[in-house]
């Protein structure tokens, strides 16, 4: 998904809905990538 | 198209410099006339934006309100040329054409601010003060680059012209070429998806890809967090 979105924008629709843990890799991993994660 | 709250009033204000006001509403131009003036201000306030354009290019006024649809021309498109010649000098644009395309071309055009009609006289005396402070210490601002315009007016992915509905216009415009991760909350249809939509297409990203992860796509994602 994350390839899929590269340079755009991705959409996690209703995020509110996974578990903390889920949430909490999404935030790291858009940390991760810094300036090269999607929008 | 009258302000909101005529009747309040604006001494609470303590402001400096010349204000050019371009509306062809009299009763517009003379509220904020009596405004601006009891303010403390000096100000100029034309019908016509050639008067404007001219009044801009003598060097006069520390700030600009004007409305966008003119009997003689659009006020938006005088932006650049406003910035060009006079680069660093506020425009708060005022316009009944409260749509997200406003918003945005406001946006994209530079404008220091924008307001939709009819607008609250005490929020932009706010906001004109704030100009006016800024413009007193600001360095000149930088040549804004030509954007093409995102959209047509026909194909405006949001409508509504409430107050709550300009505020999301605003916001949009704001963070639509941002970095920023934006988190977008509502119940559910209340289209958070389309303002993730118009964030995107209404950007610098909006030739590249738009991708919708759903719950299912991140299912594998629940677990353990490190």
């Amino acid at each position: 998904v994350i390839a899929r979105a590269k340079g755009g924008s991705i959409l996690f629709d209703e995020v509110g809905d996974l578990g903390e843990a889920a949430q909490g890799k999404i935030v790291r991993m858009l940390d991760a990538m810094g300036d090269a994660a999607p929008r | 198209m009258t302000p909101h709250a005529p009747e309040m009033t604006t001494g609470a204000f303590d402001m400096d410099g010349t204000v050019l006001v371009a509306d062809d509403d009299r009763t517009i131009r003379t509220v904020l006339t009596q405004a601006l003036t009891r303010a403390g201000c000096k100000v100029h306030a034309t019908s016509s934006l050639m008067t404007l354009m001219r009044w801009v290019d003598e060097g006069k006024g520390d700030l600009v309100i004007s409305d966008v649809i003119m009997p003689d021309g659009n006020g938006l498109e005088m932006l650049p040329k406003i910035n060009e010649n006079r680069p660093g000098l506020p425009v708060i644009v005022i316009s009944a054409q409260n749509t997200i395309m406003t918003a945005i071309q406001a946006t994209e055009a530079d404008a220091y601010d924008y307001l939709p009609k009819p607008f609250d006289l005490p929020d932009l005396m706010k906001r004109a003060a704030r100009a006016l402070d800024q413009k007193r210490r600001a360095t000149p601002a930088p040549t804004p680059a030509e954007q093409p315009g995102p959209a047509q007016q026909e194909d405006l992915p949001l409508v509504g012209r409430t107050p709550s509905m300009q505020a999301l216009y605003r916001l949009v415009a704001r963070v639509m070429n941002t970095e920023l991760p934006v988190l977008i909350t509502g119940e559910s249809g209340t289209g958070k998806s389309l303002i993730a939509r118009a964030i995107h297409d209404f950007s610098d990203r909006r030739t590249l890809p738009f991708v919708v992860a759903a719950p299912s796509d991140l299912e594998g994602m629940d677990g353990p967090s490190r």
